[in-house]
């Protein structure tokens, strides 16, 4: 029931949207003034950081902008009819009425909603939630219905359909659930499918399976809106691009002109930001030099030397392995850690990253081999014999803000940091400089970690890591939850930290766009086992195990044409 | 999911030892809370001042003679040390006999058996109707107003700090003397039930809603509702569907608690409204010192507590599968 090539699915002229309120006393508009289109059998994506407005854009096409939005436009299309029903004085619709609402919803449109790990009723099978859909908008008997949602999720690539059908949403994995949740949306074949963020959250190889089925859903004839931060991934997949930054739109057009010839600063930030394929040491954020703390032109621009891998080993991880229950989570790993250098760790959920990384900060003893810090035994062993030693060894994790005490400031979370620091200088000092260190305004000392940003939080958790000034830091996924362009700030930064404390990073991510960028050494992690490692440019150039050769095929970057 | 075939085998019969392990250990913690119920029930009476002869001779304040007295305690065993006593109580506890009762001079357990049915009657349909106005206070409190919600928890607040002796007395007030719709006395007449049942069931509400709203909002919060509305669900759908069940969740949880606390509020109302049931007998039995029908009485309270915590264990795996645990 896919749409005819070339009709116009979406018309959206001059939309915007804002909540609370009512009449003049009505709240900001968090889209302002919003116009496209979209063809059937089209891809046109929404470009854009959180609180851009591109997903209230998305729901406010369904009416589901959220309680309490107001919503008015020229025109606003969807399916050829106008959504806006009735228009009052002050230019605001009221919308159509519930029942048109959920006759378009599911039907003519259907929504795949932002974050898929959560958007399946958990007590449901999603056998159930798929034949929804159906059991609204069709006369099928509930046999048909079932037949139908075996076929569906055949169509979406989900592995043994009959068995998984009857499964709950937190018995399949992240790509699994998205996958189910796709299938839901496409249940009553509408002619128009808005997919926000579809692929965030997802390991890059099971991004890209979805990205192949969505582009799959777009050349079967149906109109897809596709909604996300990441650049790369829209490359992929879409023909338009539209890019939002606080709800109005910077820069518009076919994907191959705005991608590759971007006419508004905005889009070349972020276009700058996607970190595959960016040598070492160059910076991604526009804003490399913090307006605390302006960087030599030179050292942000230009490569910086060739790592000096060859330096005494500051953690030697050797032989070790970790089982839980009968799950051998780290198998055998021997890696090395060459003073001041990165070694990037890359794997997907599962692989045994963390695991590695809490035995390398001594906070789980492994069950066989060993390992050293500076030389030293470090683990396994009693936890007295590594306290003293403890400030050698730094972490910084993805989630900041559940790892800060809520209660505390930004200067008591630095202030315990550097307890047991010189204490030659006074704390104020040094907390004055880690803040400067890290590209912080010393006004933020007294706000706790709700009030800061994510990208704001990354900098503090990085300063406290820093504090103790460690020979070593573990950063376990430590962009992964950030926006592309936050993300090429923080990278920036740990990469300037390292030239200028000479301190070593374990990086831990997923990503493996974000690894090549930042390492000198590099370790390919799959079921706990090391398939491969080596010096990063030699792994990135020529990779011999067929998992690493398909991670770098997944891995997000600009594609054109 | 990354296990395969095998280590799925392996992990079910993980799961089995786990399931028997935890079968076993819920068996035992039923049996220490039996054992702890009779023995603090047991010494707890002792501290009551009296004599527990005069308790078998027709009560405190009956004029038995002095002979009379020495004869009941040696055929009873009273003049043994506590600890004597004890035992041999536990002895017989053990091989399932629960004595007779001193002051009515029929075994105990016949007396429970009489007296059990009511309760029951008036545990459950208190517990149902109370399941009933929580879940449609909730559901209706929710549906989006200012109001709506400030009335759905103002009322829970209101009938979960009620008294059940007040409140039973403002019923009674209302609807058997004013009004005079239904009986001041109980009987098992659906007429006779209601008021019992509505003193009971009120306060629970209160209660059971106050979890349920909580859970019913975050349900609506979520994701997988915005998910459901995006599919063309309606107002209904969404709640019948989905939020029903997250909100019923912490329901189920409290309901075990719920059954012990309807007992000790079937004490008061089996009194006020003079209906016969475990809870007026154990209040009779406290006051004439009566230790094995007390005991008894506890015994069986315990029991049915034990029971329905496992119900609603059982019951909770059922509504929620993510608490099943290891699952491939």
């Amino acid at each position: 029931m896919s749409g005819v090539p070339g009709e116009v699915l979406l018309r959206v002229e001059g939309l915007r949207v804002g909540f609370g309120g009512r009449g003049a006393r009505r709240g900001p508009a968090v889209v302002d003034g919003v116009s496209f289109t979209l063809e059937a059998g089209r891809a046109l994506a929404i470009v854009g950081e959180s609180g851009s407005g591109k997903s209230v854009t998305a729901r406010s096409l369904v009416g589901l902008a959220g309680a309490g939005a107001w919503t008015s436009a020229t025109a606003l299309k969807v399916g050829g009819a106008s959504v806006l029903g009735a228009v009052g004085a002050d230019g605001i619709a009221r919308g159509l009425s519930g029942a048109a609402w959920r006759r378009l919803r599911g039907r003519e449109v259907g929504l795949v909603v932002q974050d898929a790990l959560v958007s399946l009723d958990p007590l449901r099978p999603i056998g159930r939630e798929i034949g929804d859909a159906l059991r609204l908008h069709t006369r099928l008997s509930a046999a048909e219905r079932r037949a139908r949602v075996l076929s569906l999720l055949e169509s979406v690539g989900m592995p043994d359909p009959a068995s998984r059908v009857h499964q709950r949403s937190g018995e399949l994995s992240g790509g699994l659930r998205q996958r189910a949740l796709i299938a839901s949306a496409l249940a009553a074949s509408p002619r128009l499918v808005i997919a926000d963020e579809p692929t965030t959250a997802l390991d890059s190889t099971v991004q890209a399976q979805i990205l192949a089925l969505l582009e799959g859903v777009r050349d079967a004839g149906t109109g897809l809106l596709f909604i996300s931060h990441d650049l790369a991934v829209v490359s992929r997949i879409a023909d338009d691009v539209l890019v939002m930054r606080a709800g109005r739109v910077v820069e518009s057009g076919p994907a191959a002109q705005v991608l590759g010839d971007p006419q508004h600063e905005y889009t070349k930030a972020l276009l700058r930001a996607v970190p595959t394929g960016v040598p070492r040491g160059v910076a991604l954020s526009a804003a490399a030099a913090s307006p605390a703390r302006p960087v030599p032109a030179a050292a942000s621009t230009a490569a910086r030397p060739v790592p000096p891998v060859s330096a005494a080993p500051v953690l030697e991880i050797s032989g070790v392995s970790k089982r839980f229950g009968d799950r051998l989570a780290v198998d055998d790993v021997t890696l090395t850690l060459p003073a001041g250098t990165t070694l990037g760790l890359v794997g997907e959920s599962g692989s045994g990253k963390t695991t590695l990384a809490r035995i390398a900060l001594g906070l789980a003893d492994p069950d066989a081999g060993t390992v050293r810090l500076d030389g030293l035994p470090w683990a396994p062993g009693p936890e007295r014999d590594r306290r003293s030693r403890r400030p050698l060894v730094g972490a910084v994790y993805q989630d900041a803000l559940s790892s800060f005490d809520p209660r505390m400031t930004v200067r008591q979370i630095l202030a315990d940091a550097l307890r047991g620091a010189s204490a030659a200088r006074p704390v104020d000092e040094l907390l004055a400089e880690l803040l400067d260190n890290v590209g912080l305004s010393p006004s933020l000392a007294g706000a706790r970690p709700l009030e800061l940003s994510g990208g704001q939080r990354q900098r503090v958790s990085i300063a406290r890591a820093l504090a103790p000034s460690p020979r070593v830091i573990v950063l376990d996924e430590p962009v992964s939850a950030l926006d592309v362009s936050i993300q090429a700030q923080i990278l920036d930064l740990l990469d300037r930290l390292q030239r200028e404390h000479g301190v070593a990073y374990l990086f831990i991510s997923h990503d493996l766009g974000v690894v090549q960028h930042m390492s000198d050494t590099l370790a390919v992690m799959k079921d706990g086992r090391v398939l491969e490692q080596g010096r990063a440019s030699a792994v990135f150039d020529s990779p011999a195990h067929p998992y690493t050769q398909a991670l770098l095929a997944a891995a997000p970057r600009i594609r054109l044409g | 999911m990354r296990g395969g075939a095998l280590r799925g085998g392996a992990l079910r019969g993980g799961a089995l030892r786990v399931g028997a392990l935890r079968v076993a250990a819920a068996l035992g913690g039923a049996v220490f809370v039996l054992w702890a119920a009779a023995t603090l029930t047991f010494f707890g009476l002792r501290l009551i001042p009296g004599d527990p002869a005069q308790a078998v001779l027709g009560g405190p304040g009956s004029q038995a003679s002095a002979e009379a007295l020495a004869a009941v305690r040696t055929e009873y065993g009273f003049d043994q040390p506590i600890w004597v006593q004890y035992l041999r109580y536990l002895g017989r506890l053990v091989s399932g006999d629960l004595g007779s009762s001193y002051s009515q001079r029929q075994s105990v357990a016949s007396i429970i058996g009489s007296q059990i049915g009511g309760t029951l009657l008036l545990a459950v349909l208190a517990l149902t109707v109370a399941w009933l106005l929580a879940l449609g206070l909730a559901v209706w409190s929710t549906r989006g107003g200012r109001v709506a919600a400030a009335v759905g928890s103002g009322l829970e607040i209101v009938a979960a700090a009620v008294p059940h002796f007040w409140l039973a007395t403002v019923l009674v007030l209302v609807f058997s003397t004013t009004l005079r719709w239904f009986p001041a006395v109980s009987t098992d007449a659906p007429a006779g039930l209601v008021l019992p049942v509505l003193t009971l069931a009120l306060p629970l509400a209160g209660f059971l809603g106050q979890v349920m709203r909580e859970s019913v909002l975050d349900a609506l919060e979520a994701p997988f509702v915005l998910s459901a509305r995006a599919r063309g669900e309606g107002e209904a759908g969404v709640r019948w569907r989905h939020v029903l069940r997250h909100g019923a969740l912490p329901g189920i949880a409290l309901s075990g608690w719920a059954f012990g606390w309807l007992i000790s509020g079937a004490v008061v109302v089996e009194t006020i409204f003079a209906r016969p049931g475990l809870g007026r007998t154990l209040l009779n039995a406290v006051q004439l010192r009566d230790v094995p029908l007390v005991i008894g009485v506890v015994l069986v309270v315990a029991v049915g507590y034990v029971a329905m915590t496992l119900l609603t264990d059982v019951v909770s795996r059922i509504a929620d599968p993510r608490l099943a645990g290891v699952r491939a």
